[in-house]
């Protein structure tokens, strides 16, 4: 469970970071 | 778990305000978008070793939906996540337009040579932290120097992006920057100075130190005088630094309470002679001082309310916080049952072999043991060998079709059970477990 749980909120947060820098990065320059 | 989702969102929050507030104050630039993604990286970077802080602090509030054994492993894993991006973060500027001299050259300011110190010195602190057991560090040398290297890396990579950074010339970036900062230094002086220095001086009594097996010892912890004990669940653990002979290290560990909350002014840790600090547990005396910091963790039988089922599975000194669950089941009158199994080398090693078997005549819970051994004597009639596949599915039976599963065992054994219990029809949300060490 605790397993689970890890690995959800770790995918969560980290494409959560990719997907706002990428959208920042492209805000910035276009 | 809850209140979890919301700790999620505001440590999100805290990882992407920076990037938030650059879009804000520098709307547009003239810069590649391969170079403004190396920027974003770079701020995400900071934040996320900024955050780092706040979860290796173990805050109640951070900690309590989740439990250490959560919340550490994820700090493990934003710590690559911070190094991969500020590995990216230089190359992205090199590519986005800054030139290979940004990576190589070495007419470079000084802020550049700060991250070009910091960065290895992360990868340094990420890949010890990682590998600290093959490596053969002590868990207390490997504390010191990561309490050293992580606040060294942070100075470094905030005086780089203070003075590198061109997004840091807006206010608010700055504002959010230093406030971090203070933020960083603010958790880290209560969790390594004020925190310990005030649990000091309030320590607990040890009031019996008792012999179970050769190489296992209980010690039993009484409050400070006119103090009540802390209120804990049963399965949960503490960090202890036991103060004792001259001789004797000072050092902080964390230990599984093997008692049930239910004794109101005592309680136990049930302790295997194993590593250099363990080695020593049985040079505890009664009368001697211990440093207490708790409760932590969530391997309880109380976080699965609706679990009137359950499959214990525990290798050795693993029956801990599983004797803490099963003695607060038997004062509380639980109305559970549960099928231990529970593994030892031999008939010798088995921790609490007359009160186990004494509890699984009782009805509620309702207890069945079953005892396999690895290194069997010849007079042994159970069950031996190493809990496999056959064994499981013989001895779990119509368990795995609903029962849930907390497994307290060495990481080998764990990832060996969860794999087969897996193969066997068991969803992962089924199995709860607790390595030895976080």
């Amino acid at each position: 469970m605790e397993f689970l749980y890890l690995n959800r909120v770790t995918g969560l947060v980290i494409l959560s970071s990719l997907i706002a820098a990428l959208a920042a990065a492209l805000l910035r320059t276009y | 778990m809850p209140s979890a989702p919301s700790r999620i969102f505001a440590y999100l929050a805290l990882l992407l305000l920076p990037l938030v507030i650059m879009v804000v104050t520098h709307p547009f630039n003239p810069d590649t978008f391969i170079y403004n993604l190396g920027r974003c990286f770079g701020l995400l970077g900071f934040a996320i070793l900024m955050g780092q802080v706040i979860l290796a602090a173990r805050l109640r509030w951070v900690e309590k939906p989740f439990g250490l054994n959560i919340t550490f492993p994820f700090h493990r894993r934003m710590g690559v996540f911070a190094a991969l991006l500020l590995i990216m973060h230089p190359l992205f500027l090199a590519l986005g337009g800054a030139g290979w001299p940004l990576l190589i050259g070495l007419r470079i300011d000084w802020f550049i040579w700060l991250a070009k110190v910091s960065l290895p010195l992360l990868l340094i602190n990420v890949f010890v932290s990682l590998r600290r057991a093959s490596l053969g560090i002590k868990f207390e040398k490997w504390r010191q120097c990561h309490g050293l290297l992580g606040p060294t890396i942070i100075l470094l990579v905030f005086l780089h992006s203070w003075n590198a950074g061109a997004d840091l010339t807006a206010v608010p970036l700055q504002v959010l920057w230093v406030g971090l900062l203070a933020l960083g230094v603010l958790l880290f002086s209560y969790h390594r100075l004020i925190r310990p220095w005030w649990l000091s001086r309030s320590p607990y009594r040890i009031v019996e130190v008792r012999q179970e097996t050769p190489a296992v010892w209980t010690l039993r912890f009484s409050p400070p005088p006119g103090e009540k004990r802390f209120d804990f669940m049963p399965g949960q653990f503490q960090f202890l630094t036991l103060l004792r002979g001259k001789d004797l290290p000072v050092e902080e560990h964390h230990f599984t309470i093997s008692s049930s909350p239910a004794d109101p002014d005592f309680h136990t840790s049930t302790i295997k002679a194993s590593g250099d600090f363990t080695a020593t547990i049985g040079q505890t005396r009664v009368g001697d001082l211990a440093v207490v910091h708790a409760p932590f963790g969530r391997f309880s039988y109380l976080v699965h309310p609706n679990a009137r089922e359950l499959v214990f599975i525990a290798g050795g000194i693993g029956i801990t916080p599983l004797i803490s669950n099963l003695r607060h089941m038997r004062d509380t009158g639980a109305d559970r049952r549960v099928l231990l199994l529970f593994s030892n080398k031999s008939e010798a090693d088995i921790v609490f072999k007359e009160e186990l078997d004494g509890m699984a005549g009782r009805e509620k819970p309702h207890l069945q043991v079953v005892h396999i051994l690895t290194q069997p004597g010849s007079a042994w009639k159970g069950e031996t060998g190493r809990l496999d596949r056959e064994k499981l599915s013989r001895l779990c039976g119509a368990h795995l079709a609903h029962s849930t599963f907390l497994l307290c065992c060495p990481p080998p054994m764990i990832q060996s059970l969860v794999t087969i219990l897996n193969d066997l029809g068991v969803p992962i949300s089924r199995i709860s477990y607790e390595y030895f060490s976080l």
